[in-house]
């Protein structure tokens, strides 16, 4: 799927001071980086935030790779883990307001997506995923939409496979559930 | 492993050839199993038609300028912070030391103050005589000359001269209203106010 020597090349050129390569990384990653935080935290706006903060991290913690696995995997590891604090804010920003989930639920209404079928699709979805518990969300997504090999899901999560397989059915069955519930 | 176990694994292509051939064994005899596959296949085929969306080009095209924007300014913030750091640290180092002497100072007035209370007269002048290298006789002597025009060593012997006489006559000077007379009083008196101590210059 990915070109890992290429990402390699560009990760090194960019070390040894080019800036149209990080411009190249940042351009090749940024519609998936958008769209998986975009599924984890489900709104546009929390979802650019999180796309700028992880290329702001790519830009400032790219010497740090080591080059072990593949670049997407640590760039899919560091949009997960500012999706899941961006999650557990919300979630304190919640309790103290006492606001209720549905008060806080995002407004669906931006224009990312513009096909408006699709949009639809995309919104009825969207409400079913953030209803999962946000682990199996994480672990639901980088499987449905990313095509990631649980061994991957695993290097980017830090858990064993033997739970992340548990943690995809029950998230596949609650949104098999929740679709029952509401035809 | 029960039903929708096995839906999900095999949807997910986690079931081993054989589990295979018996979960599609199965569901050619099941038609509650064909449906309930039925449902979570539709929850696939939805995810599969929402993995590629038609996006707004715009929104990703503004992506890298903005992200680019805002390093720069995050960087001219850094430069400003250091700057200010250091300008800071400079403020500090100096109203630091500022405080420090005068509180220091302060100490040292005092400390002066309580030794010199502690000295007696006599240590007093021996200090005194250590003071910018010029020796309490030395400067005395200034003071005298330019007072009276004379050395205060011969003022000092002229005394000195003065009490031995006195001595030698046996004379007290506190007692002296007792052995002078009332004439020799007036005229002593009168003598004393005819002489001119001090001179204009002098004084």
């Amino acid at each position: 799927m990915q070109n890992n020597s290429d990402d390699y090349e560009l990760v090194r050129r960019f070390l040894s001071g080019d800036e149209q390569a990080f411009n190249k990384l940042a351009v090749r990653y940024q519609t998936r980086i958008y769209w998986h935080a975009r599924r984890m935290v489900g709104s546009h706006d929390d979802a650019d935030e999180i796309v700028q903060e992880v290329l702001m991290v790519m830009y400032k913690k790219l010497s740090t790779y080591n080059f072990q696995s593949s670049l997407y995997t640590w760039i899919y590891r560091i949009t997960s883990t500012r999706s899941l604090n961006l999650i557990n804010k919300n979630k304190l920003k919640r309790i103290i307001s006492f606001n209720s989930d549905k008060d806080s639920e995002s407004s669906f209404n931006d224009d990312v997506i513009e096909n408006f079928e699709q949009k639809e699709k995309f919104n009825k979805m969207e409400k079913y995923l953030q209803k999962l518990p946000s682990k199996q969300r994480e672990v639901f997504i980088l499987r449905n939409y990313d095509d990631l090999s649980y061994q991957e899901i695993s290097e980017i999560t830090g858990k064993s496979v033997g739970a992340l397989k548990a943690n995809y059915f029950h998230a596949f069955k609650k949104i098999k559930d929740h679709m029952e519930e509401d035809e | 492993m029960n039903k929708e176990e096995m839906i999900i694994k095999y949807l997910d292509n986690q079931l081993s050839a054989g589990e295979k051939l018996n979960f599609e064994r199965q569901l050619s005899e099941s038609a509650e199993l064909q449906s309930e596959l039925r449902k979570y296949a539709d929850i696939h085929s939805l995810i599969d038609e929402l993995k590629e969306i038609e996006s707004n080009q715009l929104y990703f095209n503004s992506v890298l300028p903005r992200f680019q924007r805002k390093q720069k300014a995050q960087s001219t913030v850094f430069t400003f912070k250091n700057v200010g750091y250091v300008f800071s640290l400079v403020i500090m180092f100096i109203v630091s030391f500022t405080v420090f002497n005068l509180i220091y100072q302060g100490n040292e007035s005092a400390n002066l103050i309580k030794f010199a209370e502690s000295l007696t007269t006599d240590e007093k002048i021996e200090l005194l005589s250590t003071l910018n290298g010029v020796t309490t006789t030395e400067y005395l002597n200034k003071l005298y000359s330019d007072f009276y025009g004379s050395n205060i060593e011969t003022g000092l012997a002229d005394i000195s001269d003065k009490n031995q006489i006195a001595v030698s006559y046996n004379l007290d000077i506190n007692n002296i209203e007792e052995i002078v007379t009332d004439e020799e009083f007036e005229n002593i008196y009168n003598e004393l106010l005819s002489k001119s101590f001090f001179t204009e210059e002098k004084l």
